[in-house]
Order: C-alpha cells, then sequence, then structure tokens
C-alpha cells in the first residue's frame, strides 16, 4: 500500500521596481510595493484562500487519514503579515490541524547556498525562527530553494539537524531505479525524498494541457493511476500556486483536489502520510549520490535557469561579493536589502534560455525581456554599492 | 495542358516597379528590392525591374559585378530624365573639395534644395515612360513599391489586365512624421490601395496605419515582414583606433527617425560618460538644426556627422551600441542590419520591427531618460552587451529573404 505524500511549496518574489541609472544615489526604496501588494491579492484570491479552504474541508472530511505538507517562504510571510494577515491566519488554521507537516527552506527564496556556508546556515535559522513565531513548529524536513540539491547540501541539512530533505528523482541518477521510495545522501544519513516528476507534474503541467492525450484528467483516473505503482511511498511535489494560479479555477483543478482523497480511498491500495511519517516509516533501500548541484527546474534539471548566460552570472557575483562587506556594515536595513536581492526570481527574470518561445519563463516573468531584467538589477546594485561606500 | 499550366504557376514573371535599387543610393527600400529581388529569381522567378533612370546607365556590367548568376533572370529596365529621389533630399549633391566641414556642407544643401523639385511632375514622367516601355512587355503580375509607382501599376494593370499588387514600405503619416502630411500624396497611396488586387504590408504596425487611415479592408492586407542577408556584415574593423565607446545611427535625418531624441541622449549620456562618441550617419533637411543643437549643448566635439554613406557595414563595424529611435517606423531595417553586425540593439516601440525581435532593447522615442539608462548599461555591462548581441544574431536566423520570396510568391499565385 503505498503511501502518497502531498508536498506543496508556497512563495512569492518581491519584485523590484523600474529603477533606473538616474535613482542611483538618491533612492533606496527598490522594492515595487504597488505590484507587490496587486499580485498578492491577485494569487490570494484566485489560490491561497480557496485552496486553503478546499483542503481544511477535506481534512474536516477525513480526519486523520487526509494529510499532506507545505513550506512557506519568510519572505512571502513577511508580505502577507503586512497586507493580508487573513491569509496567514487561514495557513495557521490548516497547520493547527495537526494534519500538515511544515519544510523549512532559506527565508529569501535564495541561492544562498552559492552565497557562502554562512549564509546559507543564516538564511536557513532565520526561517526556522519565523517558522516557530508564526505557526509555533519546529520542522524536521529540509527543502533547499528550488529543490536544489547535491551531497554536500545534504550534508549541510544534516549538520542543521534535519532527518530528511527534498530532491527532484533525477532519473540521470537513479537510473533503473525507482523514486518511490526512501533513499539516503551519499557522504551523510539524512534521508532522501524524491519527487516522482511524471505523477507530479501531471498535475503541475498537464492538467490543463488539451494537447495532452489524457486530458482531461479526473481524480478517479489518476487515483487508479497512483494505485498501480509499485514501492514504498509516491512524492507528489508542487508549486501550491498550481491550484488556481497556474492552473485556473476553470480547468476544473479545484473540484480534481476536492474529489482525489476519495477516490484514492475507493482503490483501497492508497494512504496519505507525511514527509517525517515516510523516512520513520519505511526502509532506506539505497543511495543517492549527486556530487553537482541538480534542481527541480525546467528540463535540465540544473541550475540553467538562475546561473547560466553572462547577466545572470555577473549580478550572482556581485551580489556575494558584496556579503564581508555588507555584514561588516552592522546596517539592518542595507543587510536585509542584500538577502532580498538575493531572491532567486530576480536571476530567473534574467534567463534567456527559451526567452523568445514565450514559454513557462515569461509567463511568471514581470519584464519584458531579460536585459531590462538585468539592467533594473545593474543599477539597484550600482546603488547598494553606494551606499556601502 | 495542366503541365502547362503548372509551369505558368511555378516560374511566375512578375513585372516589379520600384524608386531605388543598389548601388543608386538608397535606403532600406534599395536594400529590401535587393534582397528580394535576388531571392526571387533564385526560385526561377522572372523578375522585370522598372526604375527611374539613375543618370549613370545601368548596364549588364553591374548586374555581373554584384552577383551574376542570381541575376540571369533579372531585367533592370531605367526610365530615363531622372535624378530625384523622394526619401532624401540632399543625396544627389556632389560637394567640392573645399567644402568639408559639416557646416559648410550643410549650407551648400541648402542652397541647392531652395530651387525646389517637383514631385509630382517626376512621377508623372516616370508612369509615363514606365507605361509606354512596359505595356506590350509580358507578364502574370504586377508588384508595385511605394506611392511613387502607384499611379503607373494601377495603368499597367488596366491596360494589361493583370492583378496589381503594392507594397507598403512606409506612408506619408510616416515619413512626415505625422505633421503635415501631403495630401496630395496620400491620395495617390490611397488610389493604389484600393486598385490593387492585395496588400502586401511589412509589420502590423503598418496593416494597422492602413487599415485606419486609410479605410482598407483587413482581409486585404497581408503582412511579410523584411528579410536580411545576415552573412555580410561582419568586416574586418581591426584599423579603427578609437579609444571611446560608439553609439551609431544611422537612417535619414528626418523627423520620421528622431534624431533629434538621440541627440537628446547623448547629452544626457555624456554626463555620465564623458567617454563617448555619437555617430551619425545619414543626411537630411534636419542636418542643420541637429548641428547647431549639438554646439549649443556644448556637445559637438562628442558628435560624428558623417553624411550619407554608401558602405554602412564599416560603421556597424566600429559601433558598440545601435540605437534606432524612430519616432513612426513601418519596419526598421537598420535594426537588423545592426544585429547582423554583432551590435547590441535600441529600437523604439514605434516600429514595425519591434513585433518581431526579441532580443533588443525597446523604448518609447520620446523617453529620453530610458534612453540614456539603456545605452548606459550597455557601455557599462559587458555581460549584457554580449548576451544581447549573441542572442540577437542568433535570432536573425528566422529573417531569410527567401522566406520573404516564397511568402511573396504564394500571394502572387492567389491573385493569378
Amino acid at each position: 500500500m503505498p503511501a502518497v505524500c502531498l508536498y506543496f511549496h508556497v512563495h512569492q518574489p518581491l519584485r523590484l521596481r523600474n529603477y533606473s541609472l538616474f535613482d542611483i544615489g538618491k533612492n533606496n526604496n527598490y522594492f515595487d510595493d504597488l505590484a507587490n501588494k496587486f499580485y498578492l491579492e491577485r494569487v490570494s484570491n484566485k489560490c491561497y484562500l480557496p485552496t486553503n479552504k478546499i483542503l481544511l474541508d477535506l481534512i474536516e472530511k477525513h480526519g486523520d487519514k487526509f494529510k499532506f505538507c507545505f513550506s512557506i517562504t519568510g519572505v512571502f510571510l513577511d508580505q502577507l503579515e503586512e497586507h493580508f494577515p487573513e491569509v496567514v491566519e487561514s495557513f495557521q488554521k490548516l497547520v493547527d490541524s495537526g494534519n500538515v507537516e511544515l519544510f523549512d527552506e532559506t527565508y529569501y527564496h535564495s541561492l544562498a547556498y552559492l552565497v557562502s556556508q554562512k549564509e546559507f546556515v543564516k538564511q536557513v535559522k532565520m526561517h526556522s525562527k519565523k517558522f516557530k513565531k508564526v505557526f509555533r513548529v519546529k520542522p524536521k524536513i529540509f527543502r533547499n530553494t528550488e529543490a536544489m540539491y547535491s551531497n554536500e547540501i545534504a550534508k549541510a541539512a544534516e549538520e542543521m539537524n534535519f532527518k530528511g530533505i527534498v530532491s527532484e528523482g533525477l532519473t540521470s541518477v537513479l537510473g533503473w531505479r525507482s523514486p518511490n521510495y526512501v533513499y539516503k545522501a551519499k557522504n551523510s544519513n539524512i534521508k532522501v525524498l524524491l519527487r516522482n516528476y511524471k505523477l507530479s507534474d501531471d498535475i503541475a503541467f498537464r492538467f490543463s494541457s488539451r494537447d495532452w492525450n489524457e486530458w482531461p484528467l479526473t481524480a478517479d483516473k489518476y487515483a487508479l493511476w497512483l494505485s498501480q505503482n509499485k514501492g514504498h511511498c509516491i512524492n507528489l511535489f508542487m508549486d501550491y500556486e498550481t491550484f488556481g494560479e497556474h492552473q485556473w479555477e476553470s480547468t476544473g483543478i479545484f473540484n480534481f483536489l476536492k474529489h482525489l482523497p476519495k477516490e484514492m480511498f475507493k482503490t483501497k491500495k492508497l494512504e496519505f502520510a507525511t514527509a517525517s511519517e515516510i523516512i520513520n516509516d519505511f526502509p532506506v533501500v539505497g543511495e543517492f549520490d549527486v556530487p553537482y548541484i541538480s534542481s527541480w527546474a525546467d528540463v535540465d534539471r540544473d541550475l540553467s535557469a538562475w546561473l547560466e548566460n553572462q547577466m545572470q552570472q555577473q549580478a550572482f557575483n556581485e551580489i556575494k561579493s558584496l556579503e564581508e562587506k555588507i555584514l561588516a556594515s552592522r546596517n539592518p536595513k542595507l543587510i536585509q536589502d542584500w538577502r532580498k536581492l538575493q531572491i532567486s526570481d530576480h536571476f530567473y527574470y534574467m534567463c534567456t534560455k527559451w526567452f523568445a518561445d514565450g514559454d513557462v519563463h515569461k509567463y511568471f516573468n514581470p519584464y519584458d525581456s531579460p536585459y531590462e531584467s538585468f539592467l533594473n538589477y545593474a543599477n539597484v546594485l550600482a546603488d547598494l554599492k553606494q551606499r556601502l561606500q | 495542358m495542366r503541365k502547362s499550366c503548372r509551369l505558368v504557376v511555378d516560374y511566375m514573371n512578375v513585372l516589379m516597379l520600384g524608386w531605388e535599387f543598389p548601388p543608386f543610393k538608397s535606403g532600406g527600400l534599395g536594400t529590401y528590392l535587393f534582397g528580394f529581388t535576388k531571392a526571387l529569381s533564385k526560385k526561377g522567378t522572372k523578375v522585370t525591374f522598372v526604375m527611374p533612370s539613375t543618370g549613370v546607365k545601368i548596364n549588364p556590367g553591374f548586374i555581373e559585378v554584384v552577383q551574376a548568376e542570381d541575376y540571369a533572370h533579372l531585367d533592370l529596365i531605367e526610365i530615363e530624365g531622372f535624378d530625384f529621389h523622394p526619401y532624401s533630399p540632399s543625396n544627389n549633391i556632389i560637394y567640392s573639395e573645399e567644402v568639408k566641414s559639416d557646416l559648410e556642407r550643410h549650407e551648400a544643401e541648402k542652397n541647392i534644395n531652395a530651387y525646389g523639385m517637383d514631385f509630382f511632375s517626376k512621377v508623372k514622367s516616370y508612369t509615363v515612360s514606365a507605361v509606354k516601355k512596359m505595356t506590350s512587355k509580358p507578364c502574370d503580375v504586377i508588384h508595385c513599391h511605394d506611392w511613387m509607382t502607384f499611379p503607373a501599376g494601377i495603368a499597367l494593370k488596366k491596360a494589361k489586365n493583370k492583378p496589381l499588387i503594392v507594397t507598403i514600405h512606409s506612408t506619408e503619416f510616416d515619413r512626415t512624421g505625422n505633421q503635415f502630411p501631403n495630401e496630395k500624396i496620400c491620395k495617390v497611396e490611397r488610389n493604389g490601395l484600393i486598385e490593387a488586387d492585395k496588400v502586401i504590408t511589412i509589420s502590423n504596425y503598418m496593416k494597422n496605419q492602413l487599415i485606419e487611415r486609410y479605410n482598407i479592408p483587413e482581409q486585404k492586407i497581408q503582412v511579410v515582414y523584411n528579410g536580411i542577408d545576415k552573412s555580410s556584415y561582419i568586416v574586418d574593423n581591426s584599423n579603427f583606433a578609437l579609444n571611446e565607446k560608439v553609439v551609431l545611427f544611422l537612417g535619414r535625418l528626418t523627423i520620421q527617425k528622431g534624431p533629434d531624441w538621440f541627440l537628446e541622449a547623448a547629452y544626457q549620456v555624456l554626463q555620465f560618460k564623458p567617454n563617448t562618441r555619437f555617430v551619425i550617419v545619414g543626411d537630411g533637411d534636419m542636418l542643420s538644426s541637429l548641428i547647431n543643437k549639438a554646439i549649443a549643448m556644448g556637445i559637438s566635439d562628442k558628435i560624428s556627422f558623417s553624411g550619407f554613406q554608401d558602405n554602412v557595414k564599416q560603421f556597424y563595424s566600429i559601433a558598440d551600441l545601435f540605437v534606432m529611435p524612430s519616432v513612426s517606423e513601418p519596419f526598421g531595417l537598420t535594426a537588423l542590419e545592426a544585429m547582423a553586425s554583432k551590435n547590441p540593439v535600441i529600437i523604439s516601440k514605434q516600429s514595425g520591427v519591434s513585433e518581431v525581435i526579441n532580443h533588443c532593447f525597446k523604448v518609447d522615442f520620446w523617453d529620453v531618460n530610458q534612453l540614456t539608462n539603456k545605452i548606459i548599461g550597455v557601455l557599462e555591462h559587458g555581460s549584457l552587451s554580449h548576451e544581447l548581441k549573441h542572442n540577437a544574431f542568433t535570432e536573425l536566423q528566422s529573417f531569410s529573404w527567401g522566406s520573404v520570396a516564397d511568402q511573396c510568391l504564394e500571394i502572387y499565385k492567389e491573385v493569378v
């Protein structure tokens, strides 16, 4: 009887305002508060509030049999607290039910691991502290930004006392092996939860695609697919915004979610479990060895969405090189701005891969082009550097 | 019987009416017609090209000099008695050796322009000669480019009872920057559009103008974007040793092309980056006011007015950045040329080319602050410049003259 682990990642970026050459040295308000609030409100109404409601109803209906996991970025919680505290409450209600497990991650949804070990640990600790304050919970599972994973990252998570860590179920690493088991990381003992990308993306990417020969995807059909899986666990990991934002309500995604547990129970072969239950209940079947850094993004499953082209590398290397000076300034506002500029989305917007094709990158991008995005960021950085002097 | 029908369709015989053709000057339209007719004849189409006389006899020698095999099917026929060019009022002026400075040159131009030229009598005599020479020449379709050739096209259509296609490369509204368009010219344009069996435009920007300003039904208009031969633009510039970053403007110095906005941005850029040179290639009625403006701004030592140039590739090759701040640009072939020369490119949003290229900056022509911001951004950040030029060069793959020819051949087949 495979255990199904649902895990939703919740995040909204902080978009920069239009920041031109003429602002440098005159304006250190870098973020577009109006746009950020606008998007936050839109996504709250389209996704967070209605989906939270559905999940809460499911918990009430199925009791302990229905459970799932969340990770929520610090920078997102900050924005909610400021503008829409009622959305924070709806998340708290879910967590208070006891059927929801929370994962830690970097506070700023950042590439902090690539900045320095010290900065990485700091941002994870900030996140833990935030969760303690908002949800009174200490997570045991770690999920790095965009599921960035390597043997070294797993080891670093273990050193921070996490029992489990999330990774993409990389075919290139698994080979003939299935993602539907618990593995352990190479060079450490932390357990690895592998995303079943085929079944996860059936919901996250393909659900509303009319070119897909399985369209329309119904809850009973999907439950049948799940029940036909071998192994101990099926990890369905996706962005929470899949529900109502990436897949709009009109696609039927909410009805799908509402009916999925019932249809799964009907098969009598499936149950829900949290990530901690999975790593406690099932034995380790093998070692997961990733010597380079991977991620769950795009088809490449690597860092190329953030750090491929020269603009991305220049921007990231500059922000990275400021670490020592920024921290030495002991100026909290400056340090906070520096960390907000580490949010991975800034680099994602500069991605030129497939830019002209109008794909998923474009949908999430507030800029007309990666070049606009880079220049805006470079101007902000120039101001940040001036403030340091 | 069936076989011979097919042959007629496959090897179309086109009577093409145009106003300019390289190397006899020639702006975007000349470059277009060169690339387009070359691609058509490569595909076996027979093209008879009718243009005004250039004063120098075009003989088969010239055709061979360019690329003989490509021109096997192309006849160039000149209409006698012309020295007038509607797009470039001053480019037929030959400067004497002693008139060297920009200012002196400009004064010389002013005197010549002062004589005035009668547009319409030139068009009229072109029409008369073209109809006289071409009525007996067999063809399947007549294809006109811009208003000067429309009266001839319409007359030939009626005389020969053959379908007429017109391509609009720019309208009177574009050329005048929408300030006091000549009503008589608008009327000639509208007549051509109405009489044509099909209208080709080079962008949606232009298509919408024809619908809104000339009341042409949408179904009659088809967009065929420009092409470019990107292989020919990389030239050696190793002799060039200027210790300044070069920002290039290339186009007629008229309201339409926005050279005054370029100058405004240059002034601002120089406040931040004094070590920058702005090169203005082109000629036109705004030259003297631009020179005076540069002097008044105190930046004339940083602006190089290079006049009209035959060899534009050399200029692209020394540029660190190309700017096309057009107020109203039906397409903007120079943007593609700059991309082919591996220049990073900033273009105005008021251009047709901005509909189809992505790897560039796009600004409103009037937004001098944004233009300044972007010029400095590209000059300052090597990574930005690198990504722009390399990705843009790759993007050019989708713009070939072969594809322009294919799309037009489809349209010919539709109307025949």
